[in-house]
């Protein structure tokens, strides 16, 4: 029995695979929001984010998009990135109590988050990530294992936290980050991820052996495999990234013609 | 299945890419009983018949001076006279058929879930981006091992999802056995799979590079891509127009 899906080089199937692992993943996920972050006291609001935020882990990484998007095709990979990397981090973030941050901010490891998610160093390691993930000759190693499917996995949540906390998270820390520098700085991060765009969608040949190689799934070839992943990026992830500057414009909109100029963060908003 | 057998290793040994990669892919070439469905594995079952070609005919990676990703015969095989039926259910004298052209010659079958349609697949994306006066010096020619369930039909919508220019060949399974066997390769074997009255067909799995005077001069095994074919395609033609002497082949 697999923990975790990987590239396991055998003809596809749809009957049905149990991952264990990703069950932990996700049980210590919502086991922690309940025990650690605060779930208990959340609203329902915060408790509806938090948990649509693990369903859309789970989604991602369970059968059968994970062992798809981790063995057999380059687009469905690029489905998981956009649910681990974009779509689930703001929900988990925006799912932990404002109160909750306060005490998070005390503890001793703190200031190494504070620094990771500084907007311009959280700008630059997300993508730093994003580049490195989808580098071919890094992917091929990963995905042919367990632990390192688990890695790249993990690297893509963890970044996409750290992009999405300057945004919505509660930053009593960093008061001056107002609203409209929130919305540059995603507008900023879709044009930083033009560059895996044009190299996945613009590429003469595969990039990924593992894709190329994989026993096929439908009739879609490798190449076209690879520039749907591209244009799932490129639409699926603007679509993510601009609907939420979107969303802040309206809110810095909002309190730009409110008699109280107050600027919130969205998770502070209530 | 996997081309190292089922044994449940990936597909990957050969990324066949620059000198480093070489003496894994001549190592894996050295099994070379391997292939699709790997119930009929012979490196698996042992069977010493299997083995042997390979390793006493001298396959090793393409020369440094030829530059090639495929492995290269150190000597080259001539390939016996051989006659089956194409997908019209016209007689196809492979020799015949194929002289002064290069001719990539593979065994596999339409069931095949792994290695046959990646091999097909990755060969005809990369003879695809060739000019069309090279692509008209190239045949394709596929011969399957499961001719219970292999119709001319089924073989040829098959191939046709990869190149309508490619030949399906069919025939009882001991004339492909026969000719399998004029090639010092293991026959094609069907293995029962358990429990679902099923079956899958153990067989090689590289594609055999044959220029126009009829000799297998390299091999491309399992794990092959598309990028490999695109280094390979230009000097084998080259190489074809060489040994033929018909001075084309760009």
């Amino acid at each position: 029995m697999q923990w975790w899906c990987a590239a396991q080089g055998v003809a596809w199937t749809w009957t049905w695979t149990p991952y264990p692992g990703v069950w932990l993943f996700v049980g210590l996920l919502a086991a922690m929001y309940i025990w650690r972050l605060g779930g208990r006291e959340a609203t329902g609001g915060r408790r509806a984010s938090y948990a649509i935020g693990v369903l859309l882990l789970w989604i991602a990484l369970d059968w059968p998009v994970g062992a798809l998007g981790s063995g057999y095709l380059a687009s469905v990979h690029m489905v998981q990135f956009l649910l681990i990397a974009l779509s689930a981090p703001p929900l988990l973030l925006m799912g932990v109590p404002a109160e909750r941050w306060a005490v998070l901010e005390e503890r001793p490891w703190f200031p190494v988050v504070r620094w990771l998610t500084l907007p311009l160093v959280s700008l630059l390691l997300f993508n730093a990530i994003v580049i490195a993930t989808h580098w071919p000759e890094l992917v091929d190693a990963l995905m042919s294992s367990q632990a390192g499917s688990f890695a790249l996995d993990l690297a893509w949540l963890v970044g996409g936290l750290i992009l999405w906390w300057p945004v919505v998270a509660p930053v009593p820390h960093r008061p001056r980050f107002p609203l409209g520098i929130r919305m540059g700085y995603l507008i900023v991060c879709t044009v930083l991820m033009t560059l895996p765009y044009v190299f996945l969608t613009f590429g003469e040949l595969p990039f990924y052996a593992t894709y190329e190689l994989a026993p096929p799934v439908g009739s879609l070839g490798a190449r076209e495999d690879q520039r749907l992943a591209g244009l799932i990026m490129r639409i699926g992830g603007g679509t993510i990234l601009w609907t939420a500057a979107g969303v802040l414009f309206w809110l810095w909109y909002r309190a730009e013609n409110s008699p109280q100029t107050t600027v919130q963060s969205p998770s502070q908003a209530r | 299945m996997s081309e190292a057998g089922n044994d449940g290793v990936p597909p990957r040994v050969v990324p066949a890419r620059g000198s480093a990669a070489r003496p894994a892919i001549a190592a894996v070439l050295a099994a070379l009983a391997a292939g699709c469905g790997g119930a009929g594995d012979s490196t698996e079952t042992g069977d010493p018949a299997a083995e042997t070609p390979a390793a006493a005919r001298g396959i090793e990676p393409g020369g440094e001076g030829g530059g090639y990703r495929g492995l290269e015969l150190v000597t080259p095989i001539r390939v016996p006279p051989f006659t089956l039926t194409d997908t019209s259910g016209e007689p196809y004298d492979f020799l015949d058929e194929t002289a002064g052209s290069l001719a990539f010659l593979f065994f596999g079958f339409t069931h095949c879930p792994d290695i046959c349609p990646v091999q097909l697949a990755n060969l005809a994306a990369a003879l695809g981006d060739l000019p069309y006066a090279e692509r008209r010096q190239v045949e394709v020619v596929f011969v399957t091992t499961d001719p219970d369930r292999d119709t001319p039909e089924i073989v040829r919508d098959y191939l046709d999802r990869f190149d309508r220019e490619f030949t399906g060949l069919i025939a009882p399974i001991d004339e492909v056995n026969a000719v399998l066997a004029s090639l010092d390769l293991p026959p094609a074997v069907k293995e029962e799979t358990p429990g679902t009255g099923d079956y899958t067909v153990g067989h090689v799995a590289q594609i055999m590079a044959v220029t126009g005077d009829g000799m297998i001069r390299l091999a491309y095994p399992g794990g092959i891509r598309q990028s490999d074919w695109r280094n390979d395609l230009p000097a084998l033609l080259r190489l074809n127009a060489a040994v033929t002497g018909s001075g084309a082949g760009g």
